[in-house]
This record gives structure tokens, sequence and C-alpha cells, in this order.
């Protein structure tokens, strides 16, 4: 605010022949006004530049050469200075915001009342923390400790929690989850935060990826962020930079019964319906739209006022089958949503385009989707559609679910990129008990044990070979009972009267296990336990 | 308008090139020009070709200024900012403007410690455009320019909020310019139909050759269609070709693909109106890009020609654009493929091309000439309002002092009255609500015709005892001055109006001061619909919202037992929090009870799984409208308060209000805003926007609140009160409209 200039004439403005104030007049009111706005102005300026590195180093120099014990000072004083300013500029820049926080905080201690309990698992192999979508933090959960941030309180919790790795999922900005509208220019406030975990992570040395689940129109605005991050990975939904998989928990998917026959679950934002579809997509879309009501199909999505893994859940219980969404996954984008392999897990047929993602991860069970493109017979791909899984048929999907997309394995990849130690499959590591072990049976496994437990020691070069493989071997010196042999696994899960010849022995007693399922016919008695 | 305004107008562009920024200063000059303002237009450099000076020259009111020919540059390159400041400077010295207008950072920025500060209507889009590219120094820069600006002219809304977020001074100063598209002087064509058509289809681009516009592979495209049996011609309209640093020979392969690609046709640079019409006798127009503009703050004035000239574009689905076309806009593209395929669609469906066109040319409409042009005078009328009827006759300004310690409710008020023909403003600024320099205010009561004392504290007090013979004396109370001691020493007799901001608080002020009740008038607090009214993001139904939640009688705690209500049927409801926190105010925090309630607040937050994870503390800070676009649903559940403008503000901004009936609300707000209880609040929020009628129901409330208290009619009766005494009937009834 301005003082009252001293040199404001008070008496009247000088007026024209007809009694009214000139032009003349009116100017330098306008000048005056002007004048008074100037003042104002340069005591903002004034204020900021007290408040600037520049005036508080010098100031600090005068200090010192003025007094000799603010000589000794001046190396704290001025790193402090530095540390401030560091603090503020970040990798970009403090903000209004973030400035106002800090420094107007008078009681730090105060302010950890906005962080939640630690969600402390401290026998986790793995422990994230990050802007996650609700549904990826609920697949990870089992297998990981995963802190869900929020904005707020998000640089604070990687202090607290220690973790592995910060995540950035790019699918938490969406609306309703977590960090939303973050890289939307309306709510910038959400970047800064990102900001601060990203800073918060770096001082710790903790790897940060940005995991981009989202179109490239959303995650443009992310750049300035992915730039920082160690690791970009672009999950199903993203443009096809780094195709990465998540992963599904393929417990949290298998169902009981064929559902309702006439009814079919979209598992994600209805093509038949949404606005965004494609103009290539159109056609089609209309088309199957005609086919399944001519069919007497109606379709169904998962109810989005629950949580989305149980929603979706409910959704697949009472579909026969469920269509892919998008229904066509373009050639630029990542494909095998959590909604497509979770369809598949449930035992349902899953009715989509071609998606070279899903034929990646799962390659030997393509005849589980029915593929449409312009050309198909949407009446007889309905129809195969229609017809369940059988218990052979599941139990091959979930076989390749579990290799190849579930949550541990996509961790321990995860891990294994940014070169940690953590072993996240380590839930699903297993103590196979041999009586007579056949090295490369054993290599060839789909789902490699981590130590054979034997009870002499191998001949040869077995031992040798196996450990270089990284399968430990224990000698268990004649322990026969479940209990001896659990004490001396060294694994969560120990497998015997394996037929070993089988190469997927190993992965299909662990499918049954995970799923539910029960035992498919075999020729010996194997069986998986828990060691614990 | 009472006078004619005058106005200087200098963008840091070469006008002999066509692009964007040129075209800029055309339709600005044009659109103040239409506004009956006259402009002198400053030319940055000297005119090689006259295709964009000429067209200015035409218009009426509107001098170009050729410094290098007028003598007023020095040499003949083109002007630094230093010296186009320097000249600005000059011609506003013999000519004072009441607006300068400019863009380009480095020339804003000299500007801003020019003696054209404050007059300023500041464009800029070459600034960062994510916050994390925010230097401190950046920081400071933007905030002296927003600061020395009147407006911050923002082309999107994007810009705009960005800007608001990262710069203080720029809340409230901030308007949208979006770009305008020129009317053609011409008759649209008729084109033939695509279906069937034996002549090839004709597609256009217009504007610069860089990497990022995808220039060079658009010359591709008559190749490609080619091969889908699609015979097409490509034309390029255009003369700015970019050298790249990374790759040197870009501008060599652009320049060659150009001149020699087949079915591609280069115009080289045309006069604006030639290019339209060109444009307009094509198809379909090109404004794909590469994915990195995606994240881009401006909006392509190209997209909005086409549109005008009836060329459905192909582009990317960006937030942007959706929200400019529809998200069912059938031409969004995301790589040559996806352009191709459109092309051979549109050939191929009529109906898609229809489609496109549709919504192409009624995106268009809202940025005409003449909307603009109808937006501008808005602003216009907005920084220069006319002299008030009540002040016509005065042979002298009316001298209006004010007296306070804290003018953070007052400051668009005084913002206002300082523009106000006829009125002269000065402070008396208290240091605290008790100390001030007794000089000074001697002074001002002296001089003053009218004080204002905003706030009904000590200040009042001591003008009450200084007043003269003749003068007004005006008080505003707010609230808390009815608990504090000091009213009994005020000597009412001297005070013409006590000014109240609710019929509440009037009523309460007669009861416990006995002052005269036809003294005692209601001036509501206002709200800046046009601030406030901005797209809500997507999803908002879903979001409740809560502004400045301490201290604890703010009660956080039942606006949290709403949310947990909600989310017990509808896990997607979710509370965002705009507020500094308890412990950051020592008054607050030194107060066991205050600390007691917010642990307890934050223990349910943290264990309470119907509301865990489900809450967001968005800060603090004055970018208020940019936060509202995320809440649907603004929520008041205080024990008391004077006015609380958290729930105009948020209706201002397209979300519905949801009150517990604090005493007096229901003197400010419609009743059918005001529940009961939380359980009352939550059903009414859940029924509304599970029925559907969320969207209805937000625009209702908006034309109440505009209705109500908007920021003009404000204005307005606070010059009333200058002279004359309002009627006390303001004082009793409702607010609501």
């Amino acid at each position: 605010m301005s003082e009252p200039l001293a040199d404001t004439a008070p008496g009247d403005a000088p007026d024209d022949a007809e009694g009214r104030p000139s032009t003349d007049s009116a100017r330098l009111r306008s000048q005056l006004r002007q004048a008074e706005a100037r003042a104002e102005r340069a005591e903002r300026a004034l204020e900021r530049m007290e408040r600037s590195a520049k005036y508080t180093v010098g100031s600090l120099f005068v200090e010192a050469a003025r007094s000799p014990r603010r000589l000794v000072l001046l190396p704290r004083d001025l790193w402090r200075v530095w540390r401030l300013r560091k603090s503020r500029r970040g990798s970009g820049a403090s903000t209004p915001v973030t400035r106002t926080r800090r420094d107007e905080v008078l009681d730090l201690d105060a302010a950890r009342l906005l962080l939640p309990r630690a969600s402390a698992r401290p026998d986790a192999a793995f422990t994230i923390v990050g802007a996650l979508n609700e549904e990826l933090a609920t697949a990870w959960s089992p297998y990981a400790a995963v802190t869900s941030a929020l904005p707020h309180e998000a640089a604070e919790i990687v202090s607290a929690v220690g973790a592995d790795v910060v995540v950035i999922d790019s699918a938490a900005a969406l609306p309703g989850q977590p960090w939303s509208f973050l890289g939307d220019p309306a709510a910038a406030d959400r970047q800064i935060a990102a900001q601060r975990l990203v800073d918060a992570a770096r001082e710790r040395g903790i790897p940060v990826v940005l995991l981009r689940t989202t179109s490239p129109a959303h995650t443009a605005f992310l750049e300035p962020l992915a730039s920082q991050c160690d690791l970009i990975l672009d999950g199903p939904g993203s443009s096809r930079g780094t195709p990465w998989n998540p992963g599904i928990d393929p417990a949290a998917w298998p169902m009981a019964g064929a559902g309702v026959g006439d009814r079919a679950v979209i598992v994600g934002t209805d093509p038949l319906t949404h606005s965004r579809v494609p103009l290539a997509d159109r056609s089609l879309i209309q088309a199957l739209a005609h086919a399944l009501h001519g069919a007497g199909i109606h379709t169904i999505t998962p109810d989005p006022r629950y949580p989305v893994v149980p929603a979706r859940r409910a959704a697949l219980a009472s579909s026969a089958f469920g269509i892919a969404s998008p229904l066509r996954v373009a050639p630029t984008m990542v494909g095998g949503s959590a909604g497509s392999l979770g369809t598949l897990a449930s035992g349902r047929r899953l009715l989509g385009s071609t998606d070279v993602d899903l034929d990646r991860l799962l390659p030997r069970s393509s005849w589980a989707r029915v593929t449409v493109d312009a050309d198909t017979d949407l009446v007889a791909a309905i129809a195969a559609a229609r017809v369940p899984l059988g218990d052979d048929e599941r139990r091959l999907v979930l076989r390749e679910i579990l290799l190849n997309a579930s949550v541990p394995v996509a961790l321990d990849d995860l891990s294994h990129r940014l070169g940690l130690r953590a072993h996240p499959k380590a839930c699903w590591d297993v103590s196979l008990v041999l009586t007579d072990p056949d090295v490369d049976a054993i290599l060839l496994q789909s789902w490699r044990p981590r130590e054979v437990l034997v009870s002499a020691p191998l001949a040869g070069r077995a031992h040798a070979v196996l450990a270089e493989h990284g399968i430990g071997v224990v000698v268990t010196h004649g322990a026969g009972t479940r209990d001896d042999l659990s004490l001396a696994a060294s694994c969560p899960l120990v497998a015997a009267q394996v037929e070993i010849t089988d190469p997927h022995a190993i992965a299909d007693l662990l499918v049954e296990r995970i799923a539910g399922m029960s035992a498919r016919a075999r020729p010996s008695d194997a069986a998986l336990w828990s060691a614990s | 308008m009472t006078r004619p305004l005058t106005a200087l107008v200098y963008g840091d562009v070469n006008l002999n090139i066509l692009d964007g920024s040129a075209i800029w200063v055309q339709s600005m000059t044009e659109a103040l020009s239409r506004c009956g303002v006259s402009v002198r237009v400053l030319l940055k450099a000297p005119i090689e070709t006259p295709r964009l000076v000429d067209p200015l020259r035409s218009l009426t009111g509107v001098r170009v200024v050729d410094p290098f020919t007028e003598s007023l540059a020095v040499g003949r390159s083109p002007l630094s900012a230093p010296e186009a400041v320097r000249i600005l400077e000059s011609l506003d010295a013999s000519e004072p403007a009441d607006l300068v207008v400019v863009r380009g950072l480095r020339l804003v920025t000299a500007a801003s410690s020019s003696s054209l500060a404050g007059r300023l209507w500041t464009y800029l889009t070459d600034i960062p455009q994510s916050p994390l590219e925010f230097t401190p120094e950046a920081l400071e820069q933007l905030e002296a320019i927003a600061e020395a600006s009147r407006f911050m002219l923002c082309q999107t809304e994007e810009l705009r909020d960005l800007l608001e977020a990262m710069v203080p001074a720029a809340c409230g100063r901030s308007v949208l310019w979006s770009p305008v598209v020129p009317e053609p002087t011409f008759a649209l064509p008729t084109r033939p139909a695509l279906e069937g058509r034996t002549t090839p289809i004709q597609l256009v681009y217009t504007g610069k050759f860089a990497p990022l516009w995808n220039t060079l592979p658009m010359t591709r495209l008559p190749a490609l269609l080619a091969e889908q049996g699609i015979d097409a011609q490509l034309h390029m309209i255009g003369d700015k070709i970019h050298d790249v640093p990374d790759d040197p020979d870009w501008s060599r392969r652009m320049r060659e693909a150009l001149e020699a690609s087949p079915g591609v046709v280069w115009h080289g640079g045309m006069p604006r109106q030639a290019a339209m019409e060109l444009t307009a006798a094509a198809d379909l127009g090109l404004s794909w890009r590469a994915p990195q503009m995606d994240a881009s703050l401006e909006l392509s004035t190209k997209v909005l020609e086409f549109g005008a000239l009836g060329v459905p574009a192909l582009l990317n689905r960006t937030p942007m654009h959706e929200h400019l076309l529809g998200e069912d806009y059938p031409l969004f593209v995301a790589d040559e493929n996806d352009v191709v395929a459109a092309i051979v669609q549109v050939m191929t469906q009529p109906s898609v091309y229809a489609a496109a066109l549709t919504a192409a040319t009624a995106s268009a409409e809202a940025f005409s000439m003449v909307a603009s042009a109808d937006r501008l005078a808005g602003l216009l009328a907005r920084a220069f309002p006319s002299e008030p009827a009540a002040l016509a006759d005065r042979d002298r300004p009316l001298r209006v002092g004010v007296a306070s310690h804290d003018l953070k409710f007052f400051s668009r008020l005084l913002d206002h009255l300082r523009s106000v023909p006829g009125v002269e403003v000065r402070l008396d600024p208290w240091s605290s609500l008790t100390t001030h320099d007794e000089e000074v205010s001697k002074d001002l009561a002296e001089w003053a015709d009218v004080i204002i004392c905003e706030w009904a504290g000590p200040n009042i007090v001591w003008y009450s005892r200084h007043k003269r013979p003749g003068q007004r004396l005006i008080v505003r109370l707010h609230r808390f001055e009815l608990d504090a001691g000091w009213l009994s020493d005020v000597r009412i007799d001297a005070v013409d109006q006590v000014v109240c901001v609710s019929p509440f608080y009037a009523q309460l002020t007669a009861e416990r001061t006995g002052w005269p009740v036809d003294r005692i008038v209601v001036i509501p607090n206002w709200v800046d619909v046009a601030q406030f009214a901005r797209p809500k993001l997507p999803g908002v139904e879903f979001t409740l919202g809560m502004i400045g939640i301490s201290p604890m009688r703010k009660r956080p705690d039942l606006g949290l037992e709403v949310l947990s209500l909600l989310r017990r049927r509808d896990r997607r409801y979710r509370l965002a929090v705009k507020s500094k926190l308890p412990w950051d105010y020592w008054w607050i925090w030194r107060k066991p009870e205050e600390r007691a309630d917010t642990e307890a607040l934050f223990a349910r937050l943290h264990d309470d799984p119907s509301v865990r994870g489900a809450v967001s503390f968005d800060g603090f800070g004055g970018d208020v409208p940019a936060w509202l676009r995320r809440v649907g649903w603004v929520l008041s559940t205080s024990d008391d308060e004077s006015f609380h403008l958290a729930p105009a503000e948020g209706m201002a901004s397209g979300a519905v209000p949801a009150l517990l009936p604090w005493p007096g609300a229901d003197t400010i707000y419609d009743t059918r805003w005001i529940h009961a209880d939380p359980t009352t609040m939550a059903a009414a929020i859940h029924d509304t926007v599970a029925s559907g009628a969320w969207d209805a129901t937000a625009r209702e409330a908006q034309r109440q609140v505009a209705a109500s208290f908007p920021l003009d009619a404000v204005c307005d009766e606070w010059v009333r009160v200058l002279v004359d005494n309002l009627s006390p009937e303001t004082a009793r009834g409702t607010l609501a409209r």
C-alpha cells in the first residue's frame, strides 16, 4: 500500500472556461495514479530483492567483514543459503505453492499428521512407493509392500518407508484416481508434488520409474518429469516405446461357473457407446453391436461404484465371455490390458482384435481368444466366444499368465531392469525334492525351482551346472517327512514327487495352488506345499 | 466508455513473415479498432512486403508507426526489445495511451520496468510450458511482468491455469484472449462431393515448416494416398522454413520436398486473405503434429481458420482439441497411417466427412472477429468503467480515502474505485488493527470527501472522532468486530453508513450495537464470475471441495463425514482441500482444543477405510479458479460464517454448493443448497449425481450467483454508497436471486 504523496495538491484541479476540469488535469491525475502504482511496484520489487539469494549472500559478506565471529560462521551461512536455494530450485523450481508450505510451517512435527501409518510389511521382498492407479496398487499389493501415496504426502512417505523403487503410474492421473489431473495445466500442484516425490527418491538413491499406461496425449505433459526418471516403461494403453506389462494377480481371477450365457462383459470403457472410438474402428464396432443384439447377447460393464478389481470380477462371474476394450489395439499402442488378462484368467474367452502383446505374453493359448476384424463372421465368432474354457484350457492359460504376465514375474523383471537385488518372485520360489535329479529336465522346467533338495550329493558337474543357472542344491541327508523337508528348504514352497520330464510340472502345481484349481491327472502323487 | 481510448500495440514479431505471431498483431489491432479504440501499431522491422501491413492501415483509427521511416529507430535493423520500449515510451509521451498491448517475453520484460507499467496488456506464449520448467529467475521475471500488467492475455485456458498456479500476481489479472479467426472477404466456394470424385482430393497446410509440425511427412501423403488408389493434391502455403540445429540438413530436405514431391503444390507466402481463399477451396486441412506438441499450451489458429472456412482438419487428439471439437470428432489422427486411413474413410463415407465438417465449423464460431471484439469490449469496459451518473455533476473528482490494516477483501474494490473516472483514491494503511500514523490519518481526514474504513476496528473509532463537516464516513464490518470491545467507542452519529456483507450480520450488528438500523445496510461480497467460469475437468461431479479448513470451526470433520457417507455408496467420490493447515497458523495451533480436533481429523483420515486415500490437500494459493475446475461440489460445513465466499466462488465456477445451516446462511444462499445435516447433504449429493442432474444443477447455481452478487453490481453499489445512502431494506431478506 502506498503512502499519500506529500506533494499531492489538495486543491482544485485547473478548470476550463466552463468550469470543468481540463484534459491536462485529467492527464496529470492519470500520471499521478501511474506514479503511485510505480511506487507500489517498486516497494514490492524491493521486498523481492531483499528476499533474494543475491541480497542475502551480499549481506553475509558485509556482516563477515564487520565481525570476526560472523567471518568464522560465513561458510556455514553460505552453505545454508545454497541448500535453501537448491531445495527451492530442485530440478525445476520451488514454486509459490511449495514455498508457502515450507516457509510457513511452524511445526514440522505437526506436518507428520499428514502421513498415514506405514503399511509395514517388513518381510516384503520389494517395497514400492508411488503415484499409483488403484487397480495397479491392488494387483501389486499381495506381492510387494505397496504404498500408494497421495500428492501431499508422497515425498515424506519416501523418507519414512524406505522404498526399493518409486513408481509414477500415468493412470494414477485419470479422473477419480489419487493423482487425478497430474500433467494437466489446471493441476500444476500435482506436477510439483510429483517433482518433490522424484527429488525425495533421488536424494535417497531410490530409482524412479515412470509407467505410462495411458494415451500419448495424456502423458505428453509428463515429459519434463519423464526426463528425470531412471526408467520409462510403456504399459497397456500407451504408445509403444518400451512395452512392459505390469502383470495381474492370477489368484484374483479364477472363478467357478461359466457365467450367464447371454451376457458378455466389456472389460473397459464400452466401445459400443464410447465417443472416443477411433474412426477406423467404428464400422467393426457397429457390426459387432448388431451381431451381439442379433445373438441375444446383453453387454455389461463393471460397476464403476466399486473398486475396479472386485467390480470386474463380479461382472465376469455373471458373463459368458469378455469383450476387449479397446476392441482394436492399434499397432502403435501397447495391448495386453489387465482386463483382457483377467478375463482369460477367469476362464472366459476374450473376443477382440489382434493384440500382439497378448500374443507375446500368451503365445500358446491364442485359441482362448476369438479374434475379429472387418472380414470376420461375427455370428460365428460370438458363438465361439460363448464356449467356456475347459479345466485343462484354463490351466494352460493360467500357466502362461503365471509365467509371463503375473505380478511377481513383472516385478522381478522390474527389479532386474533397475539392477536391484530385490526378488519379488521369491514368494513363488520352489524347493524341488528329487530322488534322481535330471539336470536337463530341471533346466527345461518352464518354472524353474530355486533349489533342489536331494538326499545325497550330486554326481559329476550336476551341482555346478545347476549353480550356473542359479539353482541351489541342498542335501537333506535322508529327510523324508514333509516337515523335515520343509525345514531343509529355504523356499516358501516345496514340491515333491514331481514328474520332472513334464516341462510344466512345477508351473502347473503352482497354478493349481495359486488359482485354487483341482489337480490335473498325473501319473505321480505330485504335491506342492507351503514350507512355513 | 465515456471517452475514446487510445492504445499502443507492439508484437516483437516481423510483419514481413506470415506466421501466427504476425497474425496476432493483425487480429488484435482489428479487434481494438472495432471497439472504437485508436491504435498505433509500432513495426519491429522495415517493411519488405506490405501484405500484412496494408490491411492494418486500412482499419479505422489505426496508424502504423514505421520507426525506420519516421526517424524513431537507429539504423534499419529490427528493433531490439529495449529500443522498442524506448520508442513506445516516446510515442506515449507525445500522446498518452490508455493501454499498451505487447507480445514477446523479452519485450514485455523490458516494458515492465518502464513508464508503461501498469497499463500493459501482456500476451505471452514463450513461457515455460510445464510447472517443472520454471526456474526461480523465470518466476521472478513473470511476477514482475504480472505486477506491471493490467491484464495478462492468455491464449488458452491451459496457459492461464499454469500461469496462475506459478505466478501469484497473475491471479485475478489473467484473462483469455483466444486466437481470432478473420472473416473471409469472399464467398465460401462449393466443393464437389468426395464420394465418386473424379478430381483429386485437395489437402491444404498453411504456416511454418518445422519438424514438429510434421511438414516433411506431409509431403509424402499424396504418394501414400496414390498407393491406396486415391488421387490427392497437397497445397502448402507459407515461406518460413525453420533451421534445425540438430539436423542442419533438414531445411534443405524440406525445401526439396516442397519443390519436388509428387502431388505437392508449394505456394510460398501469401497475403492472409489470399491464403484463406486457397484454403477454402480445399477438402481437408492438415494440422497433424508430432506427439511432443500434444503438451503445447497453444491452440493453433490454423485449426480455427480451417473451421471458419468450412474445411475439416486432421489433427492430434488432445484434451484441448477434444474440448474444441468434441470427443467423437472423427478426424483425430496419431500418425501417418491414421492420416491415410482417415482420408480413405472420408472418401468412402460421406457421413464421416459431414460430421467432421459440422464439428469444425461450429468450433470456430466463438473465435470469430465479431465474438472476439465483443469479448475485448468487455475487457475494456472492465478496465475503463464509465463515469458513474452519481458523479457526473461534480466540479472536481470525488476524493475517497480508505483506511485499513488489511485490504485483502477490499483489493478488487479498490482497483475498481481507482479506475472509475471522477474518483481519486488515497490510502491510510494501518500497520495493525490498532496502530497507525496519526499524521497520515489526519491528512487523509482533511483531504477526503469520503472515508471508508475497511474492518470496523479502532480505525472507525478514530475517524468517527475526526470527521470533517460535509465529509461522508462509511465503515464495512465483517464479523469478528462484533465480539471486540471498541465498537462502543464509535461515534455512530458521525457514521453515514455501516456496510455489512449479509442481512444476518446486519441484523446482528443492529442487535449487538444498538446503532440506528437505517444506517446499517448490506453490500454483499462480490464474485468475479468471469474469472471463475472455466471448463470443468472430467469426473468433477464426484469431487467435493473445501476451501479453507482452519480453524476447526470450519468443521472439516463434517465434510469428512459427508465424504464417508458418499463413498459407502460409490467409491468414486473424493474430497479436495485447498487450504493452509492448522499448524500453519501459530494463533490456531497454540490452542489445545485445535490441536486435539486436528489430530482426531487426521486419525480418521488414516484409519477409516471409507475415506482413507480419498482426500487430497492441494495447498494454498490465489489460483482458486483453476483449482475449482477439478471440483464439482463446494462444501460449507462451518459452525458460523459472516458470508463464506467459498460456495459462491464454487457456484461461479460451475460447481454446486452444499451448505449446512450456519446462522445466516439462508440470508445469502438459496435454501435449496442448505441441508440439515451431513447425512441429508450426502443423500442430496448422491441423488443429484446418480440421477444425472449434476450438470443442470450446476448451471442453475452459476446462474444464481451471477444474479445475486456479481462483481460489476457490487462495484456499482460501492460507488453509489460513496455519495448516497443505501436503503436499509438491503439488510433484510436474502441475497439469493
